[in-house]
């Protein structure tokens, strides 16, 4: 019942999540949010969120240079990204005039007007087919928390009744793992309030390179991936690369993305000079042993939705048919909470894609609010 | 062989651009140029110089809800900013130097003086380009030019053009603009501090200033390979940079490409401007210039071609090429023109078309 009334960005995986805390203090929005401090390389700076939240927000990484910074995403809890400019204003006095957006996913840029307001006169840089994307949908966002309440309405009747949609007693152990996770949910709920709006105003194709004084920063669009959109940052002097979510950690988000494509961007990705690899979610890496395994993954799915697929099949008579017990033991190793995201993210949405593929209708890229 | 000399020479010149804001300035000069508005918060800086062999670039102003966005950074920059200041009090937020010749880009640093915030823009070649080639042609245009003004001067004072004829008055308003432009080129440039880009592309980036959009494109090679047209879409305008010289197109032998350059202009032609802001001449509101420089272009590409097919040498293609209608079309009768015909189009743009098709195994003709 949750997972399926859960929207693209509620961690899908809240029924089975760990609690992380008790409850969250009131006074302080969001204060229980945390992210790790991550000093990636001199001068490079990644703010990476805690594991076991119930929404998750994405990575952000600030690159210094000798004139100014740069920073890459800026999550999507507004009062998340306060705390973080007051970090960065510790780490450098350097003003930042840049912010590159990975994608158009909401996690990414929601807190955009925070960081325009902390650095006037900053630009926002996307690829071309984002800006459009944040455009329709960021605007729309913020009317998305009060649905949190709608949301919860089935686990906190699940909490009331005491019984599991299919029936069964609630036992203790669920239980808290419920609470847990309507209370993570709740605490959400202030940051839609403080959310404000604001899209790119530079845009790219394939490539600019932005020179931040004594350091180049390449924003690099390597060809569609995990969306049409997706944006690299690469850090040449230090061999830092900054992936977005082509590269999520521990299970890779597939909404809408390119299953044959992906793997080739996923390659080009492998090919470079990078020592140091900041994923869209997920921990800092110091090889590419990941984005290999997430590159036989999307290309594991794709051949595994290949071989049985016979025009008219639907999405469902394939997930009924296909086999990705290899797939799914490689990156949940039987813990049942990614196992909820594994499903949610590669066997429902990746598998729908790799199925529009094959019939050759790729649906556009959207923000299903209804699932 | 001492006039080609000369000539070579005065084509660096004038690919080094001339003229000094400060000087201008102080000389009570308003820059030379004059604002004409294009569209709503639209604004073109319009040279008024007479056709020379010295140049100074045009620039465009783009005022936006919060911002301003430039294109090109002329040695006139400072009474640029002054004429912009006069218009807005809005902060310049991006400048585009369409390439990387000092006429649009030399004053970068006097933008960056008056706006700390702002950020440059320039095709990925400029970096390289700058340090060296441009580096070394700023050299010899300071050990050069003021000889040439020199000379100049003297022929007008005999009362003679630089060919030893009776001089007439379009060569001396043309000459005496020339040694002005030097003079000012002279004070301000030795030392000059080289602004590097903020932001390197290779095909462009866009803007985005509410309901505006701001294209920012390399849309081939031509005058340079580092060659950018700043397109807004909505106003339908095109700065184009160098891609558009009027009266003569401005051709550098060894850095433009004139095989490649027709297909750019096809490009540009293609976006249908309604309004043309080349790099050096008037505003233009229909393509029929653009549409003669890539005809003539073109024809120059085929000529070349139908010359190498056999192999020939540069000056045995020269003398295969006959520009003599185009050099019709493009200078009448006018002196200076045709002395620039001469040098930038059989000179140059030729040489450019030979080296080209010579170099490459496959010779691309120009249609």
């Amino acid at each position: 019942m949750i997972v399926k009334s859960s929207a693209l960005f509620i961690a899908l995986i809240a029924v089975w999540a760990r609690p992380v805390f008790a409850k969250p203090d009131p006074a302080k929005i969001h204060a229980n949010f945390h992210y790790d401090t991550i000093a990636v390389a001199p001068g490079i700076t990644s703010f990476v969120e805690g594991p076991g939240h119930s929404m998750v927000q994405s990575n952000i990484t600030l690159i210094v240079g000798d004139n100014a910074a740069l920073v890459i995403d800026t999550g999507q809890f507004p009062a998340v990204a306060d705390r973080v400019i007051a970090d960065i204003r510790k780490l450098s006095d350097k003003p930042v005039r840049y912010v590159a957006i990975t994608h158009w996913h909401m996690d990414h840029y929601m807190a955009n007007a925070e960081f325009a307001d902390a650095f006037p006169g900053l630009a926002i840089i996307t690829q071309n087919f984002t800006a459009p994307m944040m455009d329709k949908y960021g605007p729309r966002y913020p009317s998305y928390g009060p649905k949190i309440d709608e949301n919860l309405k089935a686990a906190r009747e699940m909490l009331a009744s005491g019984t599991t949609p299919d029936g069964k007693d609630l036992a203790p152990d669920r239980r808290a793992r419920v609470e847990a996770f309507v209370a993570d949910t709740a605490a959400n709920k202030p940051e839609f309030e403080l959310m404000r709006y604001r899209g790119a105003d530079v845009t790219f194709e394939n490539e600019i390179d932005i020179d931040l004084g004594n350091r180049i920063v390449k924003l690099l669009h390597l060809g569609r991936g995990n969306t049409a959109g997706d944006l690299v940052a690469y850090v040449p002097d230090v061999k830092v690369l900054v992936t977005g979510d082509i590269v999520v950690h521990p299970v890779p988000y597939s909404y809408g993305s390119y299953l044959t494509e992906w793997p080739v961007v996923l390659h080009k990705l492998e090919l470079m000079d990078a020592d140091v690899i900041v994923p869209g979610h997920g921990p800092v890496m110091h090889d590419k042993i990941y984005i290999g395994q997430v590159r036989e993954l999307i290309e594991g799915v794709y051949a595994e939705v290949k071989r049985v697929w016979k025009p008219g099949m639907s999405s469902d008579e394939v997930r009924r048919i296909i086999d990705l017990s290899k797939q799914r033991n490689a990156f949940c190793h039987h813990d049942r909470t990614l196992e909820a995201g594994f499903q949610a993210s590669i066997e429902t949405a990746g598998v729908d894609r790799a199925v529009q593929e094959l019939e050759g209708k790729l649906k556009p890229e959207a923000f299903d609010e209804k699932k | 062989m001492q006039k080609i000399n000369f000539f070579r020479a005065m084509v660096l010149l004038l690919v080094c651009g001339a003229g000094s804001a400060q000087a201008a300035l102080a000389n009570g000069d308003t820059g030379g140029f004059f604002v004409q508005k294009l569209a709503d918060g639209v604004y073109a800086a319009v040279r008024t110089d007479p056709p020379g062999l010295m140049v100074d670039a045009n620039s465009l102003f783009i005022v936006n809800d919060r911002d301003v966005v430039v294109v090109d950074a002329p040695e006139a920059s400072t009474q640029m900013i002054a004429a912009l200041r006069n218009i807005t009090d809005k902060p310049v937020s991006y400048l585009i130097n369409t390439h990387w010749h000092d006429d649009h880009v030399i004053g970068n640093s006097a933008w960056r003086k008056a706006y700390p915030g702002i950020r440059f823009v320039a095709h990925s070649s400029l970096r390289e380009y700058m340090a060296q080639t441009g580096a070394n042609n700023r050299k010899q245009m300071i050990e050069g030019a003021p000889q040439f003004a020199a000379q100049m001067q003297a022929q007008m004072d005999k009362g003679k053009n630089l060919r030893d004829e009776p001089i007439n008055d379009e060569e001396r308003a043309s000459y005496t603009s020339d040694i002005r432009l030097v003079k000012h080129y002279m004070q301000a440039v030795p030392g000059m501090e080289t602004v590097l880009p903020d932001i390197d592309v290779d095909e462009g980036m866009t803007l985005i200033r509410g309901t505006r959009r701001i294209e920012i494109r390399h849309l081939g090679n031509g005058h340079t390979r580092a060659d950018l047209v700043v397109w807004l879409p909505n106003e339908r305008i095109a700065a184009t940079g160098d891609l558009v010289v009027w009266p003569i197109p401005l051709v550098g032998s060894d850095q433009s490409h004139v095989r490649d350059w027709p297909a750019t202009l096809d490009v540009l032609l293609a976006l249908d401007p309604a309004v043309f802001v080349p790099g050096h001449g008037p505003v233009m509101r229909t393509p029929d210039y653009p549409r003669r420089v890539r005809a003539l272009f073109a024809n120059i590409n085929t000529q070349v071609a139908a010359a190498v097919v056999k192999p020939a040498s540069l000056e045995e293609t020269r003398k295969a090429v006959d520009l003599s209608a185009l050099r019709e079309q493009f200078a009448g009768d006018s002196r200076v023109r045709r002395v620039a015909f001469g040098m930038y189009v059989a000179g140059a743009a030729v040489e450019s078309a030979y080296r080209d098709a010579t170099a490459k195994s496959e010779v691309q003709p120009g249609e």
